[in-house]
């Protein structure tokens, strides 16, 4: 499944890539808070749902604005998943090692392992928040494909659904010359979406970033202050 | 007493040993010594071990304040109510409680850091080891703030700023805001058991400093599932009644 995809992502971008799990001086190795989150753009652009999930997304929008919040498992403390979870302003931190490499979002104490090997074994695993990853380096671009995602997860904070047949393909790299990585996503659902969906946000590194505890289930990280108003508590360089 | 908690006295140049309440305990034989330094790995504590911090019949050393903390605990379990425990609530297990569970630890090493991503929940303690000291405005938390070094062979992580209201382990022995975690890490039999001796000492719930030892298996090639706390209640909900009684 994900060797043949990324096989067809190489012949359709004529780009050499590393073969996955060769090793490969690049690293994302850091940590990093959101410069862009999700921009302007991603709440204009939204995609084109079908069916079902138009309706539904529809449901969620309304729901919103009666300030009733419906089909958001983050609101119950439960998985944000990819890529939602990238919209959020908590520190991400992302671990390098030979084997895979490990993004840590400080928001809900979430991981994310991106295997670097074509493992067959990611077969038999269940659907995880975060989909199966499997990632590779291709020249200073680290491309990570994702399928089997648990079904109940948004795409965007605003209750776009997603079926069981998303995939997400990120290509990350350092804008040339600065601290900035760009993730660009491009976001397939041939069930939920009329057409691929593309977004993009930037993460600027920052390794004097103290990475705190997050305890969704206490409402550690906004706190409720005496005028009633909710705050969000950054740390670090997060600012 | 379970045979790999060996009550040696005389022992001393074979390795730490380490006074608790109750006896010694000692590192393991140097024959089960290994030149590896690496912890990196997902552990599953070894099946003949417990989820409690001592062992089965040892007393916990406590101060008067710790006793009632801890019969109060002890005596809502007895009669079935939970809602003292904080995980029932899916707030985090912290450290150590968090190594006591069978579920897996992924220990990833980084050249300043070692984290320790566990599968229960889904928590992350991270371990510095660029030489910085304790934070003095370290805001508390579950898994308190964690300094580490290398003596050796051995990974020695000093854990101090713990957030109030804590439990050490699922026996309902209290963790307090005064405890420090000094935990001496280290490979075994080539890197394929982890051996963890952690003392705990809290002045103002424990009269004397307390040590357990545990071992852990490597699970080479182990896939890690998410386990999201809050979903399994919800599948559950008899885990967790507002009355804080479990319902059948």
């Amino acid at each position: 499944m994900f060797r043949s995809a990324m096989t067809a992502v190489i012949a359709v971008l004529g780009v050499v890539a590393v073969q996955a799990g060769e090793a490969s001086s690049n690293t994302l190795a850091g940590r990093y808070f959101a410069k862009v989150g999700f921009g302007k753009e991603a709440y204009e652009k939204l995609p084109a749902l079908k069916g079902e999930y138009a309706k539904v997304y529809a449901e969620r929008l309304e729901s919103r604005r009666s300030g009733k919040v419906i089909g958001d498992p983050t609101a119950g403390c439960s998985g944000g998943g990819f890529p939602r979870i990238m919209a959020v302003p908590y520190a991400t931190e992302i671990l390098d090692t030979p084997e895979m490499m490990i993004w840590l979002w400080e928001g809900g104490d979430r991981v994310r392992r991106v295997y670097k090997a074509d493992r067959k074994d990611l077969k038999s695993m269940p659907p995880l928040y975060s989909g199966l990853p499997v990632g590779w380096w291709e020249g200073d671009t680290f491309v990570i494909q994702s399928e089997g995602f648990v079904e109940d997860t948004l795409l965007h904070p605003t209750g776009v659904p997603h079926s069981k047949k998303l995939r997400t393909t990120e290509r990350l790299r350092f804008i040339e010359g600065t601290d900035l990585l760009e993730n660009v996503t491009t976001i397939e659902d041939p069930e939920a979406l009329s057409e691929p969906w593309v977004l993009r946000w930037t993460l600027k590194r920052d390794d004097s970033i103290k990475m705190m505890e997050y305890s969704c289930e206490e409402n550690n990280r906004h706190p409720v202050g005496e005028d009633g108003r909710v705050s969000t508590n950054l740390a670090g360089g997060a600012q | 007493m379970n045979g790999l908690f060996v009550i040696v006295a005389g022992l001393f140049l074979a390795g730490p040993v380490i006074a608790q309440a109750g006896g010694v305990v000692e590192s393991s034989a140097s024959t089960e010594r290994s030149p590896v330094r690496k912890v990196a790995g997902i552990w599953t504590l070894a099946a003949d071990q417990s989820v409690t911090f001592g062992a089965a019949g040892v007393k916990p050393p406590l101060t008067p304040a710790g006793q009632a903390l801890f019969d109060a605990n002890h005596a809502s379990l007895q009669q079935g109510a939970v809602s003292l425990d904080p995980t029932t609530s899916c707030l985090p297990m912290g450290a150590p409680r968090n190594m006591y569970t069978h579920f897996p630890i992924h220990i990833v090493e980084t050249p300043d850091q070692v984290t320790m991503i566990f599968q229960s929940g889904i928590r992350t303690r991270r371990v510095y080891l660029d030489g910085r000291p304790h934070d003095p405005d370290f805001d508390p938390s579950y898994n308190g703030e964690s300094i580490g070094r290398w003596e050796g062979d051995v990974l020695v992580v000093d854990t101090v700023n713990f957030k109030e209201g804590g439990w050490l382990d699922p026996s309902g022995v209290p963790r307090g805001p005064q405890a420090r975690l000094v935990e001496r890490i280290r490979p075994l039999d080539g890197g394929r058991r982890l051996e963890i001796l952690t003392t705990i000492t809290d002045p103002a719930l424990f009269t004397a400093p307390w040590t357990t030892r545990k071992l852990y298996d490597l699970r080479p090639g182990a896939m890690l599932e998410d386990f999201v706390c809050v979903d399994r209640v919800r599948a559950n909900p008899q885990w967790a009644s507002t009355d804080g009684g479990i319902s059948q």
